[in-house]
């Protein structure tokens, strides 16, 4: 071999590495086009047990595997979907948020024409509430200046996944032996001056602070607490006119709820520092004993179990109302938290569909897979509920059956609580209230600034 | 020896990287630009609307009150970290930059004033949160000094007052290595017999330092200075690890103003136009630099 030819060959392997190392890597994740394997992506690690005794079920039946893969955290998962829907690499089947308009829809299967009634009919009640497209995200999205092409050709009715499991946010989870050192019963308190009165008790005792919550996130107390706090003082349709702009947060009828708030951090209930924490910072300061209450979710129990904490070192309880509240018990409504979508470019598309059929509507299927992920399947379970985990059980027993107070809001908060920005400087100013910089009424009425700011502006 | 033959052959070896350029570099660069224009939600350019400068009216002209005011509020956060690394960090790194010249412990001196450099930024930053959390070392050494006063219950980053102030801490603990690495090679490069035969005409240390240091640090000067004020404006990580941005807004900075609006709204558009407007800001700054500076040198 000469020098010359030499040198074009170096250049030439370089160039191929180099063009290698920039390529996906992964090659064509449909290529298994033979039917005998799905592909299936999740950003979710604690469900990954539960797809895989699901799938496991799947390929005893149909003899078709399913390849599960994990990305995680959230923010990563989206970025990997997008790089992926771009090059036209997805996986056949997508596990997403549940949820209407987030950008997906381009890349994923409408399954309107594809799955009946007779699948529809097996979850329960409000399961498929955010994902099918509603006539006010259509007319919200052709108003909205800011609405995406994808969001504006959206039709009612439409709806891009099947639901796979359930929960509420809404729910206080309490150190049972915190609670009794301080003399009180650990049970659930009935109004939210009986919560806050709770809370004082075992600071008094123990030095202890009463709530950690992932205060870092601007709008985690609105969207875990705060709302339900507001639909139960004022009604669902008292929250639909704050959304609409059709009310104040000063008015008599909304400023009590701020003012739960201001009277946390008036009383140094609140763990000092949760201002930089986020939620598993919250929880594991919680699993520590560093707070007397968090607030979470009903997928939060799985991670205190995980963190070492015992279901009976535990109790659990909805935000109690504020006093004069004209919803007296807040029943934990529950919405679908997580959704099964199918690749539209897969070549596997019709097994695609029975898998996420089977998955989401098989009740052996749903129990296997929420005892591995520790959450509630979005199907009714009939006679098979007994056996879900028996911690899972109780969880999915206290929701309620019929669609409630939550459920009717739930329209107008999907689509205006994004959209209108005073929400994000409520967030904000809520913090600021933690801080003692701002009181209720100025946060209130920074709301309220806002709001009409926006609406002059034609925003 | 190239004879006209192989001529070529070099261009070949160029090549892989020009690729790559264009490839990665150029195209990314100008697909930012063009997005600036444009709504899309990230997948599919198909569904990408022209929308002319009114991502730019939105943030500039105030189109859409809330995203001016939080624009505007990041840039003022980064500036006032670029001018407090500036105004901590170029002295600093001088001092620093003369022990380590002038002391027989420069080798662990190097290592210590190098480590922010060589370590983890994701790791280091997690330590610094720790190091400002209500109970953290922070808070403690405070304690235990009896300066009870500069104690932050909620820590340094829980607080609105104090969490920008966490993050231009650690920016300022970031940008010395960089900077002292230019200083010390500048001094390393100042011929010794300038110095000599200013001592034998009487000159005294400051005078050795104002008139013939200095002068001829400038150069060395206005790059590190450049380079900090690129670097504050680009500032993500620590804030992304640290706060998110909070608490309200505080500590909010550019860079997660643009990843918030990219990657949790789905506002590609909105972001670039948003990341192009940091960057000519950082640009003129850099001239002004560049003029106020040359005019000295």
């Amino acid at each position: 071999m000469n020098r010359k030819a030499g040198c074009i060959l170096s250049t030439m392997t370089a160039s191929a590495l180099l063009l290698s190392a920039c390529s996906g890597g992964g090659g064509d994740d449909n290529a298994a086009g033979s039917g005998k394997e799905l592909t299936m992506w999740t950003w979710k690690v604690a469900y990954t047990p539960g797809f895989e005794a699901a799938a496991k079920l799947y390929e005893q039946k149909t003899g078709v595997k399913v390849k599960i893969d994990t990305f995680t955290p959230d923010d990563t998962y989206r970025q990997k979907f997008q790089a992926a829907a771009n090059s036209k690499n997805l996986p056949d089947v997508i596990n997403w948020w549940a949820t209407a308009g987030d950008s997906i829809e381009g890349s994923v299967l409408e399954l309107s024409g594809e799955i009946k009634d007779d699948v529809l009919g097996k979850y329960v009640g409000t399961a498929m509430d955010p994902i099918r497209i509603t006539q006010s995200q259509v007319d919200s999205w052709k108003t909205d200046k800011n609405a995406t092409t994808v969001q504006k050709g959206l039709k009612v009715g439409e709806f891009y996944g099947l639901p796979l499991d359930i929960g509420g946010f809404f729910t206080f989870y309490g150190n049972k032996k915190l609670l009794e050192e301080a003399g009180l019963k650990a049970e659930a308190p009935k109004t939210w001056e009986e919560f806050v009165s709770m809370m004082e008790a075992v600071k008094a005792k123990s030095g202890t602070p009463g709530l950690v919550f992932g205060a870092k996130i601007p709008d985690l107390w609105e969207n875990w607490a705060g709302s339900a706090l507001s639909i139960m003082h004022g009604g669902p349709q008292g929250y639909i006119d704050l959304l609409e702009r059709k009310a104040k947060m000063s008015d008599p009828a909304n400023l009590p709820v701020v003012k739960a708030m201001e009277t946390l951090a008036g009383k140094e209930l609140l763990m000092p520092g949760v201002l930089s924490t986020d939620i598993d910072g919250a929880d594991q300061a919680f699993a520590a004993g560093k707070a007397a209450f968090d607030l979470g979710g009903s997928f939060t129990m799985s991670t205190l179990l995980a963190m070492g904490m015992k279901p009976e070192d535990i109790i659990t309880f909805p935000v109690p109302p504020l006093e004069g509240s004209k919803i007296q018990a807040w029943t934990t409504d529950p919405f679908t938290l997580t959704q099964l979508s199918v690749n539209k470019d897969s070549k596997n598309r019709e097994a695609a569909l029975d898998f996420i059929t089977f998955m989401t509507t098989d009740p052996e299927a749903a129990v296997a897979f929420a005892n591995g992920a520790y959450t509630v399947p979005a199907v009714n379970l009939g006679d098979h509920a007994k056996n879900l985990d028996p911690n899972l059980k109780s969880i999915s027993d206290t929701f309620a059956k019929e669609p409630g107070p939550y459920s009717e809001a739930s329209p107008a908060i999907n689509s205006l609580r994004g959209k209108h920005k005073e929400w994000e400087v409520y967030a904000q100013a809520l913090q600021s209230v933690i801080e003692k910089k701002l009181t209720a009424e100025q946060a209130a009425g920074k709301f309220d600034d806002t709001m009409a700011k926006l609406e002059a502006s034609g925003n | 020896m190239v004879t006209t033959k192989n001529k070529w052959v070099p261009y070949l070896f160029l090549l892989p990287g020009v690729l790559l350029f264009l490839g990665v570099g150029v195209y990314s660069v100008g697909f930012s630009i063009l997005l600036s224009f444009y709504n899309w939600s990230g997948i599919d350019f198909s569904t990408a609307r022209f929308e002319g400068l009114a991502n730019f009216r939105q943030f500039l002209l105030g189109d859409d009150p809330i995203v001016t005011q939080n624009f505007y509020k990041a840039l003022l956060h980064n500036a006032l970290i670029a001018v407090f690394q500036v105004v901590i960090v170029v002295p600093a790194a001088l001092v620093l930059a003369f022990t380590l010249q002038n002391t027989k412990m420069a080798a662990m001196y190097r290592t210590v004033y190098f480590l922010p450099m060589i370590a983890s930024g994701v790791a280091i930053f997690y330590v610094w949160k720790g190091l400002f959390e209500p109970a953290g070392a922070l808070n403690a050494l405070f304690q235990w000094i009896g300066l009870d006063f500069l104690v932050i219950p909620g820590g340094m980053l829980g607080s609105s007052s104090t969490s920008l102030m966490g993050i231009i801490l650690t920016t300022i603990w970031g940008g010395l290595p960089g900077t002292l690495i230019l200083y010390y090679a500048g001094l390393t490069s100042i011929d010794p017999t300038l110095y000599e035969a200013a001592s034998v005409d009487g000159a005294s240390k400051t005078t050795l330092i104002r008139k013939i240091t200095w002068p001829l640090l400038k150069p060395i000067t206005l790059i590190a200075v450049i380079q900090m004020i690129n670097g504050a404006f680009q500032t993500f990580e620590n804030v992304f690890i640290m706060t998110g941005g909070g608490p309200g807004g505080s500590s909010e900075v550019i860079g997660t103003l643009v990843y918030r609006t990219a990657f949790l709204d789905n506002d590609y558009g909105l972001a670039s136009a948003i990341g192009w407007v940091s960057f000519l800001v950082t640009g003129v700054i850099a001239i002004f630099s560049i003029r106020s500076f040359q005019a000295d040198i």
